[in-house]
């Protein structure tokens, strides 16, 4: 199948693979590359790739599930919306199951009132069918989802709903590194960036990043070829993004894409779980479109103020900064299982947690 | 059991199964026969050896591409049969109806499982017809009986046994997947694999002494059948990734579903665990039989009892034996 079997081909891995070894041989130290994305994190298990690299590369797994690093907070006041007798709640299925603060989940809901859908235009289909109710789209994503998010916004202004809102979580992903890429403790030396996110903000959008990187598709060859750059950059102590993936990614992304966002939302500092508050990090719903913001026209609270509560002793803040890998937690493989989650990167299945727990253990 | 509640989980045939199995129902109907949990059970008649077993169908939709649930209800019972070693004779069908649903629509599931029947040599002897009121149960389920004759006894299983799959694996349950979720702008080539596997007969009754064991990969699919293998065996189980059968819609789907075709149901292939020397030749057998799709995919190692799978990129994982419903309702 076309970019499928081509990108998993073994005679094309293992040349990579061989390459990989001769740069690792001259590395000035032991390296730690962070992949920043869910569905590497992901592949990189199914496909056993820890297995085929070099003892002195590491890769840590980042913050690159929505789910993950969505604040408990906000999970609460998704449950506290649910409780309204005249809301429905639209959501991505990945959402249902991750508890908030006090231990509640959406996934406590019947199929009526909390809607799964594959995309936010499911949303607004069933604020059209259900015109006495209100519904809320949860917008839990990234630069990847969050134009999807806005034209779904933009789609409703036109046709004048007055029923269809959108609760604004989306993240964008540039800030978050910036802070890890700084933080000492996370000691990354090189991100293997995410593919699908790059198609939208291009090369480009990693311009204030200061630190060895890749932007990478998803299948094994991708990954080993973003891995092998990486390397070759720290070889030589150079800080640039190269970009792996150009059958998916340009230098200045998908300027529809982009152009959404900006119309539809407005760059806010937002609250990460695990990585705290980070300047320009969020997207709420801007002025032009306030009406269909779900958190000016339902009064929900501030979902951004730090004190986050911990949900008991789950240390998915400190997985998603890569300070320790997921089998580190206490919790994980005893308490916490994909059965029976605690945290939410054990229960998004591009979680950290999820991809050792199906593949690592 | 920890659960007060029955989950979908309980509904997977893996270990939640199993454990309500054990701890909530056979302590209360226990006997030598029913404690094997085996799919049939070998009952002594007449001095030979008798098959029997029972099936329940909810699958929904109703009417999936490649089947429906009147062929399902036939050809599942008919291969759980000979997944035991056994030739299939004769089955049941009781049918639990929701009030209000089409008289048309159950002559068509009759018809379905009447020409099925034909087709894997099987009468339908008897069955029986409850109607529920409307919201009693969705549409229509099924419960099928079948008797079957006992045909061979396995062996032991040996390191440097082979594992063969008897086609494309992941097929019915992608085809469930697509009939709800209609992913695919293409879906021309969407079909169930549901089918009765009667014309394995011939290759089980002539490979007698080189078969260690039979499984049909529905619940839990192909992935699930491995790790029971080596559960049972004690062997190391390893797959080779790019000896799996899998068609492209299949391999596409997954991919944008997010779904592991390994843990997809099939429901008309059967994987058979085979002495390592007679594989080459009973793989050449079966794509005789008709089942060109036939592969030689997996190895019984020394080490610790676990399914690994190598993969096309080189390098390996263990199989995943947690229990996440990926598609429920498939059968």
């Amino acid at each position: 199948m076309k970019y499928l079997r081509e990108f998993q081909d073994s005679r094309i891995t293992k040349s990579l693979r061989d390459k990989i070894f001769r740069v690792s041989g001259d590395l000035p130290f032991a390296v730690r590359i962070m992949e920043v994305c869910g569905t590497h994190t992901m592949n990189i298990g199914k496909h056993g790739l820890r297995e085929i690299i070099p003892d002195n590369v590491s890769l840590i797994s980042g913050p690159g599930c929505p789910v993950c690093v969505t604040g408990e907070k906000y999970i609460d006041s998704a449950v506290n919306l649910a409780e309204r007798e005249d809301v429905i709640i639209a959501t991505f299925g990945d959402m249902l199951k991750v508890p908030g603060a006090g231990g509640r989940s959406l996934k406590e809901y019947p199929s009526g009132k909390v809607l799964t859908v594959y995309s936010p235009m499911d949303a607004l289909k069933a604020a059209v069918e259900n015109p006495s109710r209100k519904v809320v789209f949860l917008g839990v994503g990234f630069e990847t989802t969050a134009p999807l998010a806005g034209r779904v916004v933009q789609a409703a202004k036109e046709e004048g709903l007055v029923n269809f809102f959108c609760f604004s979580a989306h993240k964008l992903i540039p800030p978050a590194l910036k802070v890890l890429a700084e933080d000492e403790e996370s000691d990354i030396n090189g991100f293997l960036l995410p593919g699908h996110v790059s198609s939208v903000i291009g090369v480009r959008g990693y311009d204030d990043l200061n630190i060895a990187g890749a932007v990478a598709g998803f299948e094994p060859a991708d990954i080993l070829m973003g891995i092998l750059e990486i390397l070759k950059q720290i070889r030589v102590r150079e800080k640039k993004v190269k970009n792996c993936y150009r059958r998916a990614v340009s230098s200045e992304g998908n300027s529809f894409m982009k152009a959404v966002i900006k119309d539809v939302f407005e760059v806010v500092p937002v609250l990460w779980r695990g990585l705290g508050k980070i300047p320009s990090s969020g997207l709420k719903i801007g002025k032009k479109y306030e009406k269909y913001d779900a958190q000016k026209m339902l009064n929900i609270p501030d979902v951004d103020s730090p004190g986050e509560t911990k949900n008991n002793c789950c240390l998915c803040g400190e997985v998603l900064k890569g300070k320790i890998r997921p089998d580190e937690c206490s919790l994980f493989d005893s308490v916490c299982t994909l059965e029976n989650p605690s945290g939410p990167c054990m229960v998004s299945s591009e979680g950290a947690c999820s991809a050792y727990y199906r593949y690592e253990r | 059991m920890k659960d007060k509640k029955i989950k979908k989980e309980h509904g997977l045939g893996g270990k939640k199964t199993r454990r309500l199995i054990e701890e909530v129902i056979l302590p209360a109907v226990s006997n030598k026969y029913a404690d094997r949990m085996d799919d049939s059970a070998s009952l002594p008649f007449n001095a030979k050896k008798m098959l029997f077993t029972t099936d329940g169908y909810v699958v929904s939709p109703v009417f999936f591409p490649g089947g429906d649930i009147g062929k399902l209800a036939v050809s599942g019972t008919v291969n759980d049969i000979l997944a035991q070693g056994g030739e299939p004779l004769y089955i049941s069908i009781a049918l639990i109806i929701e009030e209000g649903f089409k008289v048309e629509d159950i002559r068509k599931i009759a018809l379905s499982a009447g020409s099925e029947a034909k087709k894997a040599r099987v009468d339908i002897v008897c069955g029986d017809i409850k109607v529920v009121e409307k919201g009693g149960c969705d549409g229509i389920f099924a419960v099928s009986t079948g008797v079957g004759r006992s045909l061979i006894n396995f062996s032991e299983f040996d390191e440097g046994d082979h594992i063969i799959v008897t086609g494309n694996v992941g097929e019915h349950g992608s085809a469930i997947f697509e009939a709800r979720n209609r992913l695919l702008s293409d879906s021309s080539s969407v079909k169930s694999d549901c089918e009765s596997l009667s014309s394995l007969v011939k290759v089980l009754k002539k490979n007698e002494e080189s078969i260690k064991f039979l499984r049909d990969p529905t619940r839990g699919g192909l992935a699930q059948v491995c790790m029971e293998i080596a559960a049972i065996s004690k062997y190391r189980v390893v797959l080779e990734e790019k000896k799996l059968p899998v068609s492209n819609w299949v391999e596409g789907l997954c991919y944008i579903a997010g779904l592991d075709y390994l843990y997809l149901a099939c429901e008309g292939r059967m994987v058979l665990v085979v002495s390592g020397k007679d594989a080459q030749n009973v793989t050449g057998e079966l794509k005789e039989a008709g089942f060109i799709n036939s592969s030689d995919f997996a190895v019984l190692q020394k080490g610790s009892p676990q399914a690994v799978i190598k993969t096309k990129s080189g390098g390996s994982r263990v199989l995943d034996s947690s229990e996440v419903a990926q598609v429920p309702r498939i059968c």
